[in-house]
């Protein structure tokens, strides 16, 4: 196993001032101070970009009014959440109704400790960095079956069902494309996947793999799309039928953890789209000197945005572009279509993995 | 090798919550409650595993306990609401009723089970306590994913845990392949049940079968 040396200026610095356990604690609790505060600026900012491409989307111009290009909008709506009355309908579990708002973003941000966002920009860099991104964004779906349970109302208990029975079958084909990475990659570490990625853009895993990285990185958005409960495939929600779903009964602060969750959700699972078929934080390089000297100019990081960005907008193009399916079309999507072609996508990744039938 | 006062403090924390969750688990009389405390219970669990170096195996305990079986617990438990009502007591049958195992008998059983559960395991786990030694392992990626999967697959031909690993995911497939079985209706019943029926004349023979058919 290859081990690569782990040395970011900050880093250094802290770790040069301070004793070892001290520096350790230091670094890490920096980390997460920064990563609380990547979710915070992001989901906001996100939100402003929903409103922006589904504006554009419909031929109108969305938020205008507050800050430049109603930048400030999001905040505006975020100070108007906040002030609300966090209301505790009659009937409703206490613990479950209070506890499953927190437990969706938890899981997010625990994702984007193993995220690599540079070469030296990481948290922690896991061995089965993989296995462990899916087993704590189980946590999101925890948090929407038992908040719907315990709002005691018919509309969020239907949703957070259908969200549960969709949330499991599709976590099958995102699995099994994530194992095709990581089967390619020989390791599970993100890091890893990311560094295995190294040269041009043809050796990115969704052109490197002839066919079957395609046709993974179409099932992983279609999948992540319906992990993220986000439209077409939102049916948890639902307004037209369910009224919300799994929140309906949410108000003020415990409403937005939710929808902050839902953002950082989808901002978490960009990165790891991107980590896993578009190289992460690798910048890309197309063989051509000159281009490739410029293009590496921009730090690790950027690139990591850009392309997370990237594919945020697929996420949005998704939403705004195609209706909603009904839910036995989506059961049936996953496990009659969806699943099978997965499956079957995987044999033909480790057929061509174990006759080195790759680009070069 | 004494073992650093982090892993002490962790580990006597992440005990208590473990024993006092599964306590909870017990005493609660909600089943949604028991299913979340049982959760909780297991999220420690994967923490003392990783303080046993076992790293993947703290990751998979949260992932297939944590994330899959006790999500479907969830739900079915939230499926089948099957919440208690007034005075009594989960383990069926009212307080002091006949029939059911509560008050007095209950107990009586419950503490008969932990004695002679307590009176077998016990001697055997401060035997296992006496011999294990503190001392880290210092092999490298011990407990990690490599090293689990050189274990199960490296020199597939002699290793008996290869045999045994693709033997048990056979026996996996099976169980998914009874249990469809199992769950699927047959014939006409089925087209009956699956059939949208919308004129009252054709929803009542099923209504009135369900009415008639012993539970």
């Amino acid at each position: 196993m290859k081990a690569y040396a782990v040395n970011h200026p900050i880093g250094d610095m802290i770790r040069g001032m301070l004793p070892a356990p001290w520096a350790a604690a230091a670094n890490g609790a920096l980390a997460v101070g920064l990563i609380a505060g990547l979710v915070t600026v992001m989901a906001i900012f996100l939100i402003w970009l929903e409103r922006k491409v589904c504006a554009h989307f419909q031929a109108r111009l969305g938020p205008t009014r507050v800050g430049p290009f109603g930048l400030l909008q999001p905040i505006a709506d975020a100070i108007k959440l906040l002030m609300k009355e966090n209301l505790r309908p009659r009937g409703v579990d206490n613990l479950a109704y209070f506890l499953a708002p927190l437990l969706p973003i938890t899981g997010s941000f625990l994702v984007l400790a193993v995220m690599p966002f540079d070469h030296d920009l990481q948290v922690v860099d896991l061995p089965a960095g993989v296995v462990y991104v899916v087993a704590v964004s189980g946590l999101g779906i925890l948090g929407i079956l038992i908040g719907g349970w315990g709002s005691n109302n018919k509309y969020s208990l239907l949703g957070s069902m259908r969200s549960g029975a969709q949330l499991f079958s599709y976590e099958l084909s995102l699995v099994l494309c994530m194992l095709l990475i990581v089967m390619a990659s020989g390791s599970a570490s993100l890091r890893e996947i990311v560094l295995a990625q190294q040269g041009t853009v043809l050796d990115w895993w969704i052109f490197k793999l002839p066919v079957a990285g395609l046709l993974a990185f179409a099932l992983f958005m279609i999948s992540s799309t319906a992990e993220l409960n986000r439209g077409p495939l939102d049916l948890s929600e639902a307004e037209s039928e369910l009224t919300g779903g799994f929140h309906t009964e949410y108000a003020g602060i415990s409403f937005s953890m939710f929808f902050l969750a839902e953002f950082v959700n989808m901002f978490a699972s960009a990165g790891l789209g991107a980590t896993f078929f578009l190289g992460g934080f690798l910048a890309p390089r197309f063989g051509v000197p000159p281009l490739d000297w410029a293009l590496a100019l921009l730090p690790g990081v950027v690139w990591f945005f850009v392309k997370v960005f990237a594919l945020i907008f697929l996420y949005m193009w998704f939403r705004w572009t195609f209706p909603r399916l009904r839910i036995d079309h989506l059961l049936s999507l996953e496990w009659k279509f969806l699943l099978p072609v997965s499956l079957a996508n995987l044999l033909l990744a480790a057929t061509l993995i174990t006759f080195k039938w790759m680009l070069p | 090798m004494p073992v650093s006062p982090v892993v002490e403090i962790t580990f006597a924390l992440s005990a208590l919550v473990i024993l006092l969750s599964s306590l909870a688990v017990v005493l609660v009389k909600n089943p949604v409650r028991a299913t979340l405390l049982l959760i909780v219970a297991f999220i420690p669990t994967s923490l003392v595993y990783i303080l046993l170096q076992a790293a993947f195996v703290g990751i998979l305990q949260i992932l297939v306990y944590a994330g899959a079986i006790m999500m479907l617990f969830t739900f079915v438990i939230m499926m089948i609401n099957p919440s208690p009502k007034d005075g009594e007591s989960p383990a069926g049958g009212s307080e002091g009723g006949e029939g059911g195992f509560s008050g007095m008998r209950g107990a009586l059983i419950g503490l008969l089970v932990v004695g002679a559960l307590g009176a077998l395991l016990l001697p055997k786990v401060y035997h296992a306590a006496s011999q294990v030694s503190v001392a880290p392992v210092t092999k490298p990626g011990f407990g990690e994913l490599s090293s689990i999967s050189a274990l199960l697959f490296e020199d597939p031909a002699n290793n008996p845990l290869t045999v045994s690993f693709e033997l048990i995911s056979f026996l996996i497939l099976v169980g998914i392949i009874a249990a469809l079985n199992f769950s699927r209706r047959k014939g006409a019943e089925a087209r009956m049940e699956n059939s949208i029926t919308t004129r009252p004349t054709e929803a009542l023979p099923i209504l009135q079968r369900e009415a008639l058919e012993p539970k």
